[in-house]
């Protein structure tokens, strides 16, 4: 106090150039302050300069009334999944005359359809056919894969399979991806999502393959959804299950198809050989997602608490893992 | 000097504001500041990559390139990768705690097709584990029951489309795109010719010959590096399954120091089990210092010969996994 009381008395008779000396010093001294701040300064979004502002992911679920799941058995996958949807009333029920489709899959590894570590090309093509045959407008397929984009959608045949039924393959750049935050959870907060091919769709679609996976235990429909995050995803491996779970509360999809015609029970996420695949024949096809997973669990054998992510997700309000809840329809392909 | 005038009393006050504004922007950046978002963790950690770009994607070649390996009927598709502890994970994503949980140092792969058909291609990743004992254990951890031995080294066998082996210390994957017979000739070549360039791929384990055979299921071997059977201390565990007529069990080995330190880690063990809802029982004629307890249904015995410590683990049937023990306890005597 004695400090500040004896430096304002230094201001008695000051003189117009002592005041200008001491008036440049302090803007000078601020403009360096700030300089220095704003060099440290890092915006919330990856891109250089880019927006402060949070990007949110729409619903894109069609509603309450329509809230099913569809499990079909049978090796083509063509006819499984279109049985799979006419159990839920036929494709019309969700996709319209104009829509504008967006289809993510799983297409993170360079890797042959035949080790089934990615979605299968002949689905995705079924997909995007019958997305046309309901009126869609257009058809993306997508996905923000761990390996080289470029390589992963050439080498899983899910490029030339999307391509040839009609779809646009969008693969990502970085000035696809915008900060989101999932409001009221802890960790997807201002996170680079790949946002751009779903900021004018109107219906979202998730395909998947059930897969062992060596840190969560199972990759499926939800964690189909970590193919959106942008960054270093991998921060995110030690709370793998809360982050899956939230995934699934920021994307709310038109409906999910998971792919159990064979099933990866083991070395997953990448599998590799054959062997690893178990011929399970089962399409499901659900507006559920936690429904859906759970019927993939017991494709790879595998009780709930051993995946704490789709209890969490339950939880959480987000889906049912009570299948006959939801009426399932099912019927077989010969 | 004490103030007494008005603008002094006004300077004096705006000073003291100045300094409680200023006060008050410190603690609100200390509190922001305690709030991490990961987001800020992984963006640093990204910029801080980007400016070494070359620990993965092209890198210059060593002195001999997987390249040479491919015989004339492959054509490279795609420049060598390197991977390093940091950037594994971006290759093969959440399989790569494995690696890394059995001391991984780098991964070298590179894609090659088929000059005759194009269509068919394979991946070749080399796993280098450090020494012969992680890259053991890593193709171990992940061995397919159904995969057919290859002579062609000790630890090595082949599925439908894909080839597995130790070769030193590279822990080898040859994945292919489809179950061709080209493509399987085509594998087989390049890790032959592999085997010519690496001399150590004939390197034997010396401990997977101290289980009996009597009962072993051929080329169940296998060696868990940490925390074997969730239990810290056990380091470097050697495990063979056995088939006991009416079911299977598995049977353990390690090796400590000297005896005194096997047979404090014979008790650890066993308290470690009962603290975890073990029983302890009784099983007459076992070796010395061997320890039965019952948990989740399963017996457990673990004993020490020598530096040894071995048992069984989770075994269905209890005079059965005994008599496993017993020949195990023999076998080890015999190799001191």
């Amino acid at each position: 106090m004695v400090f500040v009381t004896s430096f304002l008395e230094m201001g008695e008779g000051i003189t117009r150039r002592e005041f200008l000396v001491r008036f440049g010093s302090a803007a000078a001294a601020s403009a360096l302050v700030a300089g220095v701040g704003r060099t440290l300064y890092r915006p919330p979004s990856t891109r250089p300069g880019g927006e402060a502002t949070s990007f949110s992911v729409r619903d894109f679920s069609v509603g309450p009334e329509i809230n099913g799941i569809s499990i079909m058995t049978g090796s083509d996958r063509a006819r499984t999944f279109s049985g799979a949807v006419e159990g839920l009333g036929g494709i019309g029920r969700f996709i319209e005359k104009g829509d504008r489709v967006v289809i993510k899959v799983n297409a993170a590894f360079a890797a042959p359809p035949a080790v089934g570590a990615t979605t299968h090309p002949e689905l995705v093509a079924e997909v995007v056919r019958l997305c046309y045959r309901a009126g869609a407008e257009r058809v993306v397929v997508t996905d923000n894969p761990i390996n080289d984009p470029y390589a992963c959608f050439q080498l899983t045949g899910i490029g030339r399979a999307a391509e040839s039924a009609g779809a646009r393959v969008v693969l990502p750049k970085p000035e696809f991806f915008r900060p989101v935050t999932l409001a009221g959870e802890r960790l997807i907060r201002a996170w680079p999502v790949l946002f751009d091919p779903l900021r004018e769709a109107t219906k979202l679609i998730g395909v998947a393959p059930v897969k062992d996976h060596h840190r969560s235990g199972a990759s499926m429909t939800m964690k189909n959804w970590y193919g959106l995050l942008g960054g270093r995803w991998n921060v995110f491996h030690q709370q793998i299950h809360a982050i899956i779970a939230e995934l699934a509360a920021l994307v709310r999809p038109t409906f999910v198809v998971l792919d159990g015609t064979v099933t990866m029970v083991s070395n997953g996420p990448t599998g590799g050989s054959i062997d690893d695949l178990r011929p399970t024949n089962t399409m499901i096809v659900s507006t559920d997602q936690v429904a859906a997973d759970t019927a993939g669990a017991a494709l790879l054998g595998r009780p709930l608490s051993a995946l704490p992510f789709i209890t969490q997700a339950a939880a959480a309000g987000l889906g049912t893992t009570d299948l006959e809840s939801l009426k399932p329809f099912r019927d077989r392909v010969l | 000097m004490p103030c007494t005038q008005p603008k002094n009393a006004a300077r004096f006050c705006v000073g003291v504001a100045v300094l409680l504004c200023l006060g008050l922007f410190s603690i609100w950046v200390l509190v922001t500041q305690s709030r991490l978002n990961p987001a800020v963790i992984a963006l640093l950690h990204a910029s801080n990559l980007s400016s070494s770009e070359e620990v993965h994607g092209v890198v210059p070649q060593p002195a001999w390139s997987v390249a040479t390996l491919a015989a004339p009927d492959l054509m490279a598709m795609s420049a060598p990768e390197e991977f390093d502890r940091e950037t594994l994970a971006d290759k093969i994503d959440g399989k790569a705690d494995l690696y890394l949980a059995c001391n991984f140092e780098k991964l070298r792969c590179q894609r090659f097709s088929l000059v005759k058909n194009p269509e068919e291609w394979l991946e070749w990743f080399e796993y280098d584990m450090g020494n012969v004992y992680n890259a053991f254990a890593v193709f171990s951890l992940q061995r397919r029951a159904e995969g057919q031995r290859v002579e062609l080294m000790p630890y090595a066998y082949r599925t439908r489309n894909a080839l597995f082996c130790v070769a030193g210390k590279y822990y080898v994957e040859v994945i292919g795109s489809s179950t061709g017979e080209d493509l399987a000739v085509a594998i087989m070549a390049m890790v032959s010719r592999y085997v010519s360039l690496h001399p150590d791929s004939h390197h034997e384990i010396p401990e997977v010959n101290l289980f009996c055979e009597e009962g072993l299921i051929p080329d169940s071997f296998a060696l868990q590096v940490s925390t074997a059977f969730g239990f810290e201390k056990f380091r470097n565990v050697f495990t063979a399954e056995y088939n006991l007529g009416n079911g299977e069990c598995l049977a353990f080995l390690t090796r400590e120091a000297n005896p005194e330190s096997a047979a404090e880690l014979t008790r650890s063990y066993g308290q470690f089990l009962i603290a975890n809802g073990g029983k302890v029982s009784e099983i007459s004629n076992l070796p010395g210092d061997a320890v039965t307890i019952e948990l989740f249904g399963g017996t457990e015995i673990v004993f020490s010969i020598g530096p040894f410590v071995a048992g069984v683990h989770a075994a269905d049937n209890g005079l059965a996994a005994a008599a496993v023990v017993n020949n195990l306890a023999e076998c080890l005597r015999k190799s001191l």
